[in-house]
């Protein structure tokens, strides 16, 4: 479980279910991200696709708003009642927790 | 549809199950048949395509009461199948057909009526719960999943008939003083079966015929009892691998895939479904 250590979790309940981020943040950047939970995405490739597009950006809520609205906006996938501000909820409550 | 190709796996081991459903997933999404199927899941845990294994569940005590694990494909959460406690449905169904509806919530409301209508054979109400919730009497007795290709989904889910919460509630990685009389009173309210709500044992092959009840009258359909093709059997064989697999079970921290972006051998399946 090496990855998980210095990695934080943050946790948020959307409509479809718990999102469980876990975060490492360095140099005030993402350098590596799990978006995992209960909730639901399809196809669900999009969901590694949405870690992916988060690695290397700056760990402030607004730039990582703005990067996931982009991302649903430009992909193609049904997420039905979660939203960008819900992974973002995750995402800052692992940045700026435990 | 006036007929629905339709299988009945029997009891079989999750491993497999998953594997078929990942199969005839793959293919149908070439031919863009529809397809039911049910199966009565051996003991095992099957969680959700994002789920952190290593964090949700206790392995140790999933591995001593002799559970067995795997991921799935598919999204949402935990489906835990204790000895003989539940059915397990599968419907495959092309995204053009009327009867399948685009918008995600709407086509969970049209395929959990399924159970609906089987919960109707033994007299009970059953009553969608958005997103994905089959509640009954208040409590929720089935929970499903769903996956989409281009042009079919694939949608997998359960009808509980006589479930340990104990043994969930110790699978989970929850500390064992909450799971106390108490802590498994406070999920009874929230979770039922239908040996419960019937006060009696239901025999999983009633439940079996109820649930065929449920898939004719929701699809307005005959059954055409079948097998899996040569093609599906063949494609089951390949993928039975990855669900024994811990780089894909523990697809976040083991081995070859632990960075962002995780098991990505889904590529050389997605080319098989293109194959004539």
């Amino acid at each position: 479980m090496d990855r998980l250590e210095g990695m934080k979790e943050g946790l948020h309940k959307a409509r479809s279910g718990l999102i469980r981020a876990f975060v490492k943040v360095d140099d005030n950047k993402i350098r590596d991200i799990i978006i995992s939970g209960d909730f639901i995405l399809t196809p669900e490739y999009y969901i590694d696709e949405m870690e992916k597009s988060l690695v290397g950006v700056e760990a402030s809520r607004d730039k990582i708003l703005e990067i996931l609205k982009k991302f649903y906006d430009e992909n193609n996938f049904q997420s039905p009642e979660t939203h960008p501000e819900d992974f973002t909820e995750a995402i800052m409550k692992a940045i700026g927790g435990e | 549809m006036d007929e629905l190709r339709f299988i009945d796996f029997g009891f079989t081991d999750v491993y497999k199950i998953m594997a078929a459903n990942e199969a005839m997933f793959r293919i149908a999404e070439r031919t863009g048949e529809n397809v039911g199927f049910l199966w009565i899941p051996d003991k095992s845990i099957n969680m959700g395509y994002s789920q952190l294994i290593e964090r949700e569940l206790n392995l140790k005590r999933c591995k001593d009461l002799g559970y067995q694990i795997t991921r799935r494909i598919s999204g949402g959460g935990m489906a835990f199948a204790s000895e003989k406690s539940q059915v397990q449905y599968g419907f495959i169904g092309n995204l053009e057909d009327p009867q399948v509806p685009l918008d995600m919530i709407e086509s969970f409301r049209k395929i959990c009526h399924i159970i609906i209508h089987a919960l109707e054979k033994y007299g009970l109400r059953g009553e969608f719960k958005p997103i994905n919730d089959v509640l009954c009497n208040g409590k929720k007795i089935s929970g499903s999943a769903q996956t989409r290709g281009n042009r079919v989904l694939l949608q997998h889910g359960t009808i509980l008939v006589n479930f340990n919460i104990r043994e969930m509630l110790l699978c989970c990685n929850i500390p064992l003083e909450k799971i106390s009389d108490k802590g498994i009173k406070s999920v009874e309210e929230r979770l039922t079966d239908l040996n419960r709500e019937l006060g009696r044992e239901v025999p999983l092959d009633d439940v079996n015929k109820a649930m065929r009840y449920g898939f004719e009258k929701t699809f307005n359909c005959t059954l055409r009892d079948d097998e899996m093709t040569e093609e599906e059997k063949k494609l089951t064989d390949k993928l039975l691998p990855k669900y024994h697999d811990e780089d894909w079970i523990f697809r976040y921290t083991r081995g070859k895939t632990r960075s962002v972006g995780a098991y990505e051998a889904s590529e050389e399946i997605k080319e098989f479904g293109k194959k004539e």
